[in-house]
């Protein structure tokens, strides 16, 4: 009885985060290869890459300014497949005018 | 429908129907739920809110067969096997309310779980005023429903997925969104330690706005 239970719960819930995905454009990616992680890093760095824009670094206590360079997109890449095969989650989100994309990337436990 | 009240004489009288009822009925499937949860060694919550999102909802829809099994094995030693049989009927309750009944009923669930507050006695009612005493039994019982078994296992749900960025990351994330006309890309992630690293790329027309964010960002860190 449980199990059904449990298994109606996710049903009911997937219409609730189907509607709530669609309305904020979330998508969650797991164990994802890492040339399609390639391909979803590019396409959502893509929307600022371009030398007149600017980079700004922050940490709890500070940020840090500069422009975006031809390295820039790189290390954007490299940076988050390696945070990626460490077991981190990358949470990425790309605006483009209204558009705004999230991606919440990660290795299943 | 997947929730279901039971409208059989025999087993509305083991249903609850005023708030002391419901009360002791969610505290104490709960306190089994919260039993069990630490005996299976899941850890516990950093946020007092279930509200529901994507990526947690993501994952309990990820749940395995062998996942759902010894939910229900645990379950069952936990509260007794007879516990939802008694209290919950799956096969009567669609032919007991009408489509309309049970569309506002799902709204009312998804309303009460993305408020992220047990125990909403004030929801329920205001969600079932004019309505029949047997629609009150069955938000009452969706509620008990909600409390005493998916906010337990959203919760656990939370824990074990991610590494829970704090109300000043998810902050500022909102606050860039709302506050930049133009580009921008956000890169937030938590190191090995769970402190923030954070990248924000955007235009020279918007990062005005997004320092502004970011100074907000600076002075929510300095109050935790």
């Amino acid at each position: 009885m449980i199990r059904k239970l449990l298994l109606g719960i996710t049903l009911v819930l997937s219409g609730v985060v189907h509607s709530q995905i669609h309305q904020a454009d979330k998508f969650e990616v797991r164990d994802i290869s890492v040339d399609s992680l390639t391909i979803i890093l590019k396409n959502s760095f893509a929307p600022v890459n371009d030398p007149k824009n600017f980079k700004i670094e922050v940490t709890p206590n500070s940020d840090k300014v500069s422009h975006i360079d031809e390295e820039t997109e790189n290390e954007f890449i490299r940076k988050n497949i390696k945070r990626y095969l460490a077991g981190d989650t990358l949470y990425i989100t790309s605006k483009k005018n209204n558009s705004v994309f999230t991606y919440i990337i990660h290795r299943s436990q | 429908m997947f929730i279901q009240s039971c409208v059989n004489d025999d087993i509305q009288e083991n249903v609850i129907q005023d708030e002391t009822e419901y009360t002791e009925y969610s505290q104490s499937v709960t306190k089994a739920l919260n039993t069990l949860l630490s005996d299976m060694g899941a850890p516990q919550t950093r946020s007092e809110s279930s509200a529901l999102d994507a990526e947690r909802v993501s994952y309990l829809l990820g749940l395995t067969s062998e996942d759902l099994e010894l939910w229900e094995e645990n379950l069952n030693s936990s509260i007794g096997e007879d516990f939802y049989d008694i209290h919950y009927d799956y096969d009567k309750i669609e032919n007991a309310f009408s489509k309309d009944q049970l569309h506002q009923f799902t709204t009312f669930l998804k309303a009460y779980l993305n408020n992220g507050k047990s125990n909403n006695q004030e929801m329920i009612d205001s969600y079932t005023i004019g309505k029949s005493v047997e629609e009150h039994k069955l938000y009452v019982l969706g509620a008990v429903y909600i409390d005493s078994i998916v906010r337990p296992l959203l919760d656990n749900v939370e824990t074990s997925q991610t590494r829970a960025m704090s109300h000043c990351e998810l902050e500022l994330a909102k606050r860039v969104l709302e506050d930049t006309a133009e580009s921008v890309v956000m890169d937030i992630a938590l190191d090995g330690l769970d402190n923030p690293v954070i990248d924000i790329y955007c235009t020279a027309g918007d990062v005005v706005a997004v320092l502004n964010a970011v100074h907000a960002y600076h002075r929510c860190r300095a109050t935790l």
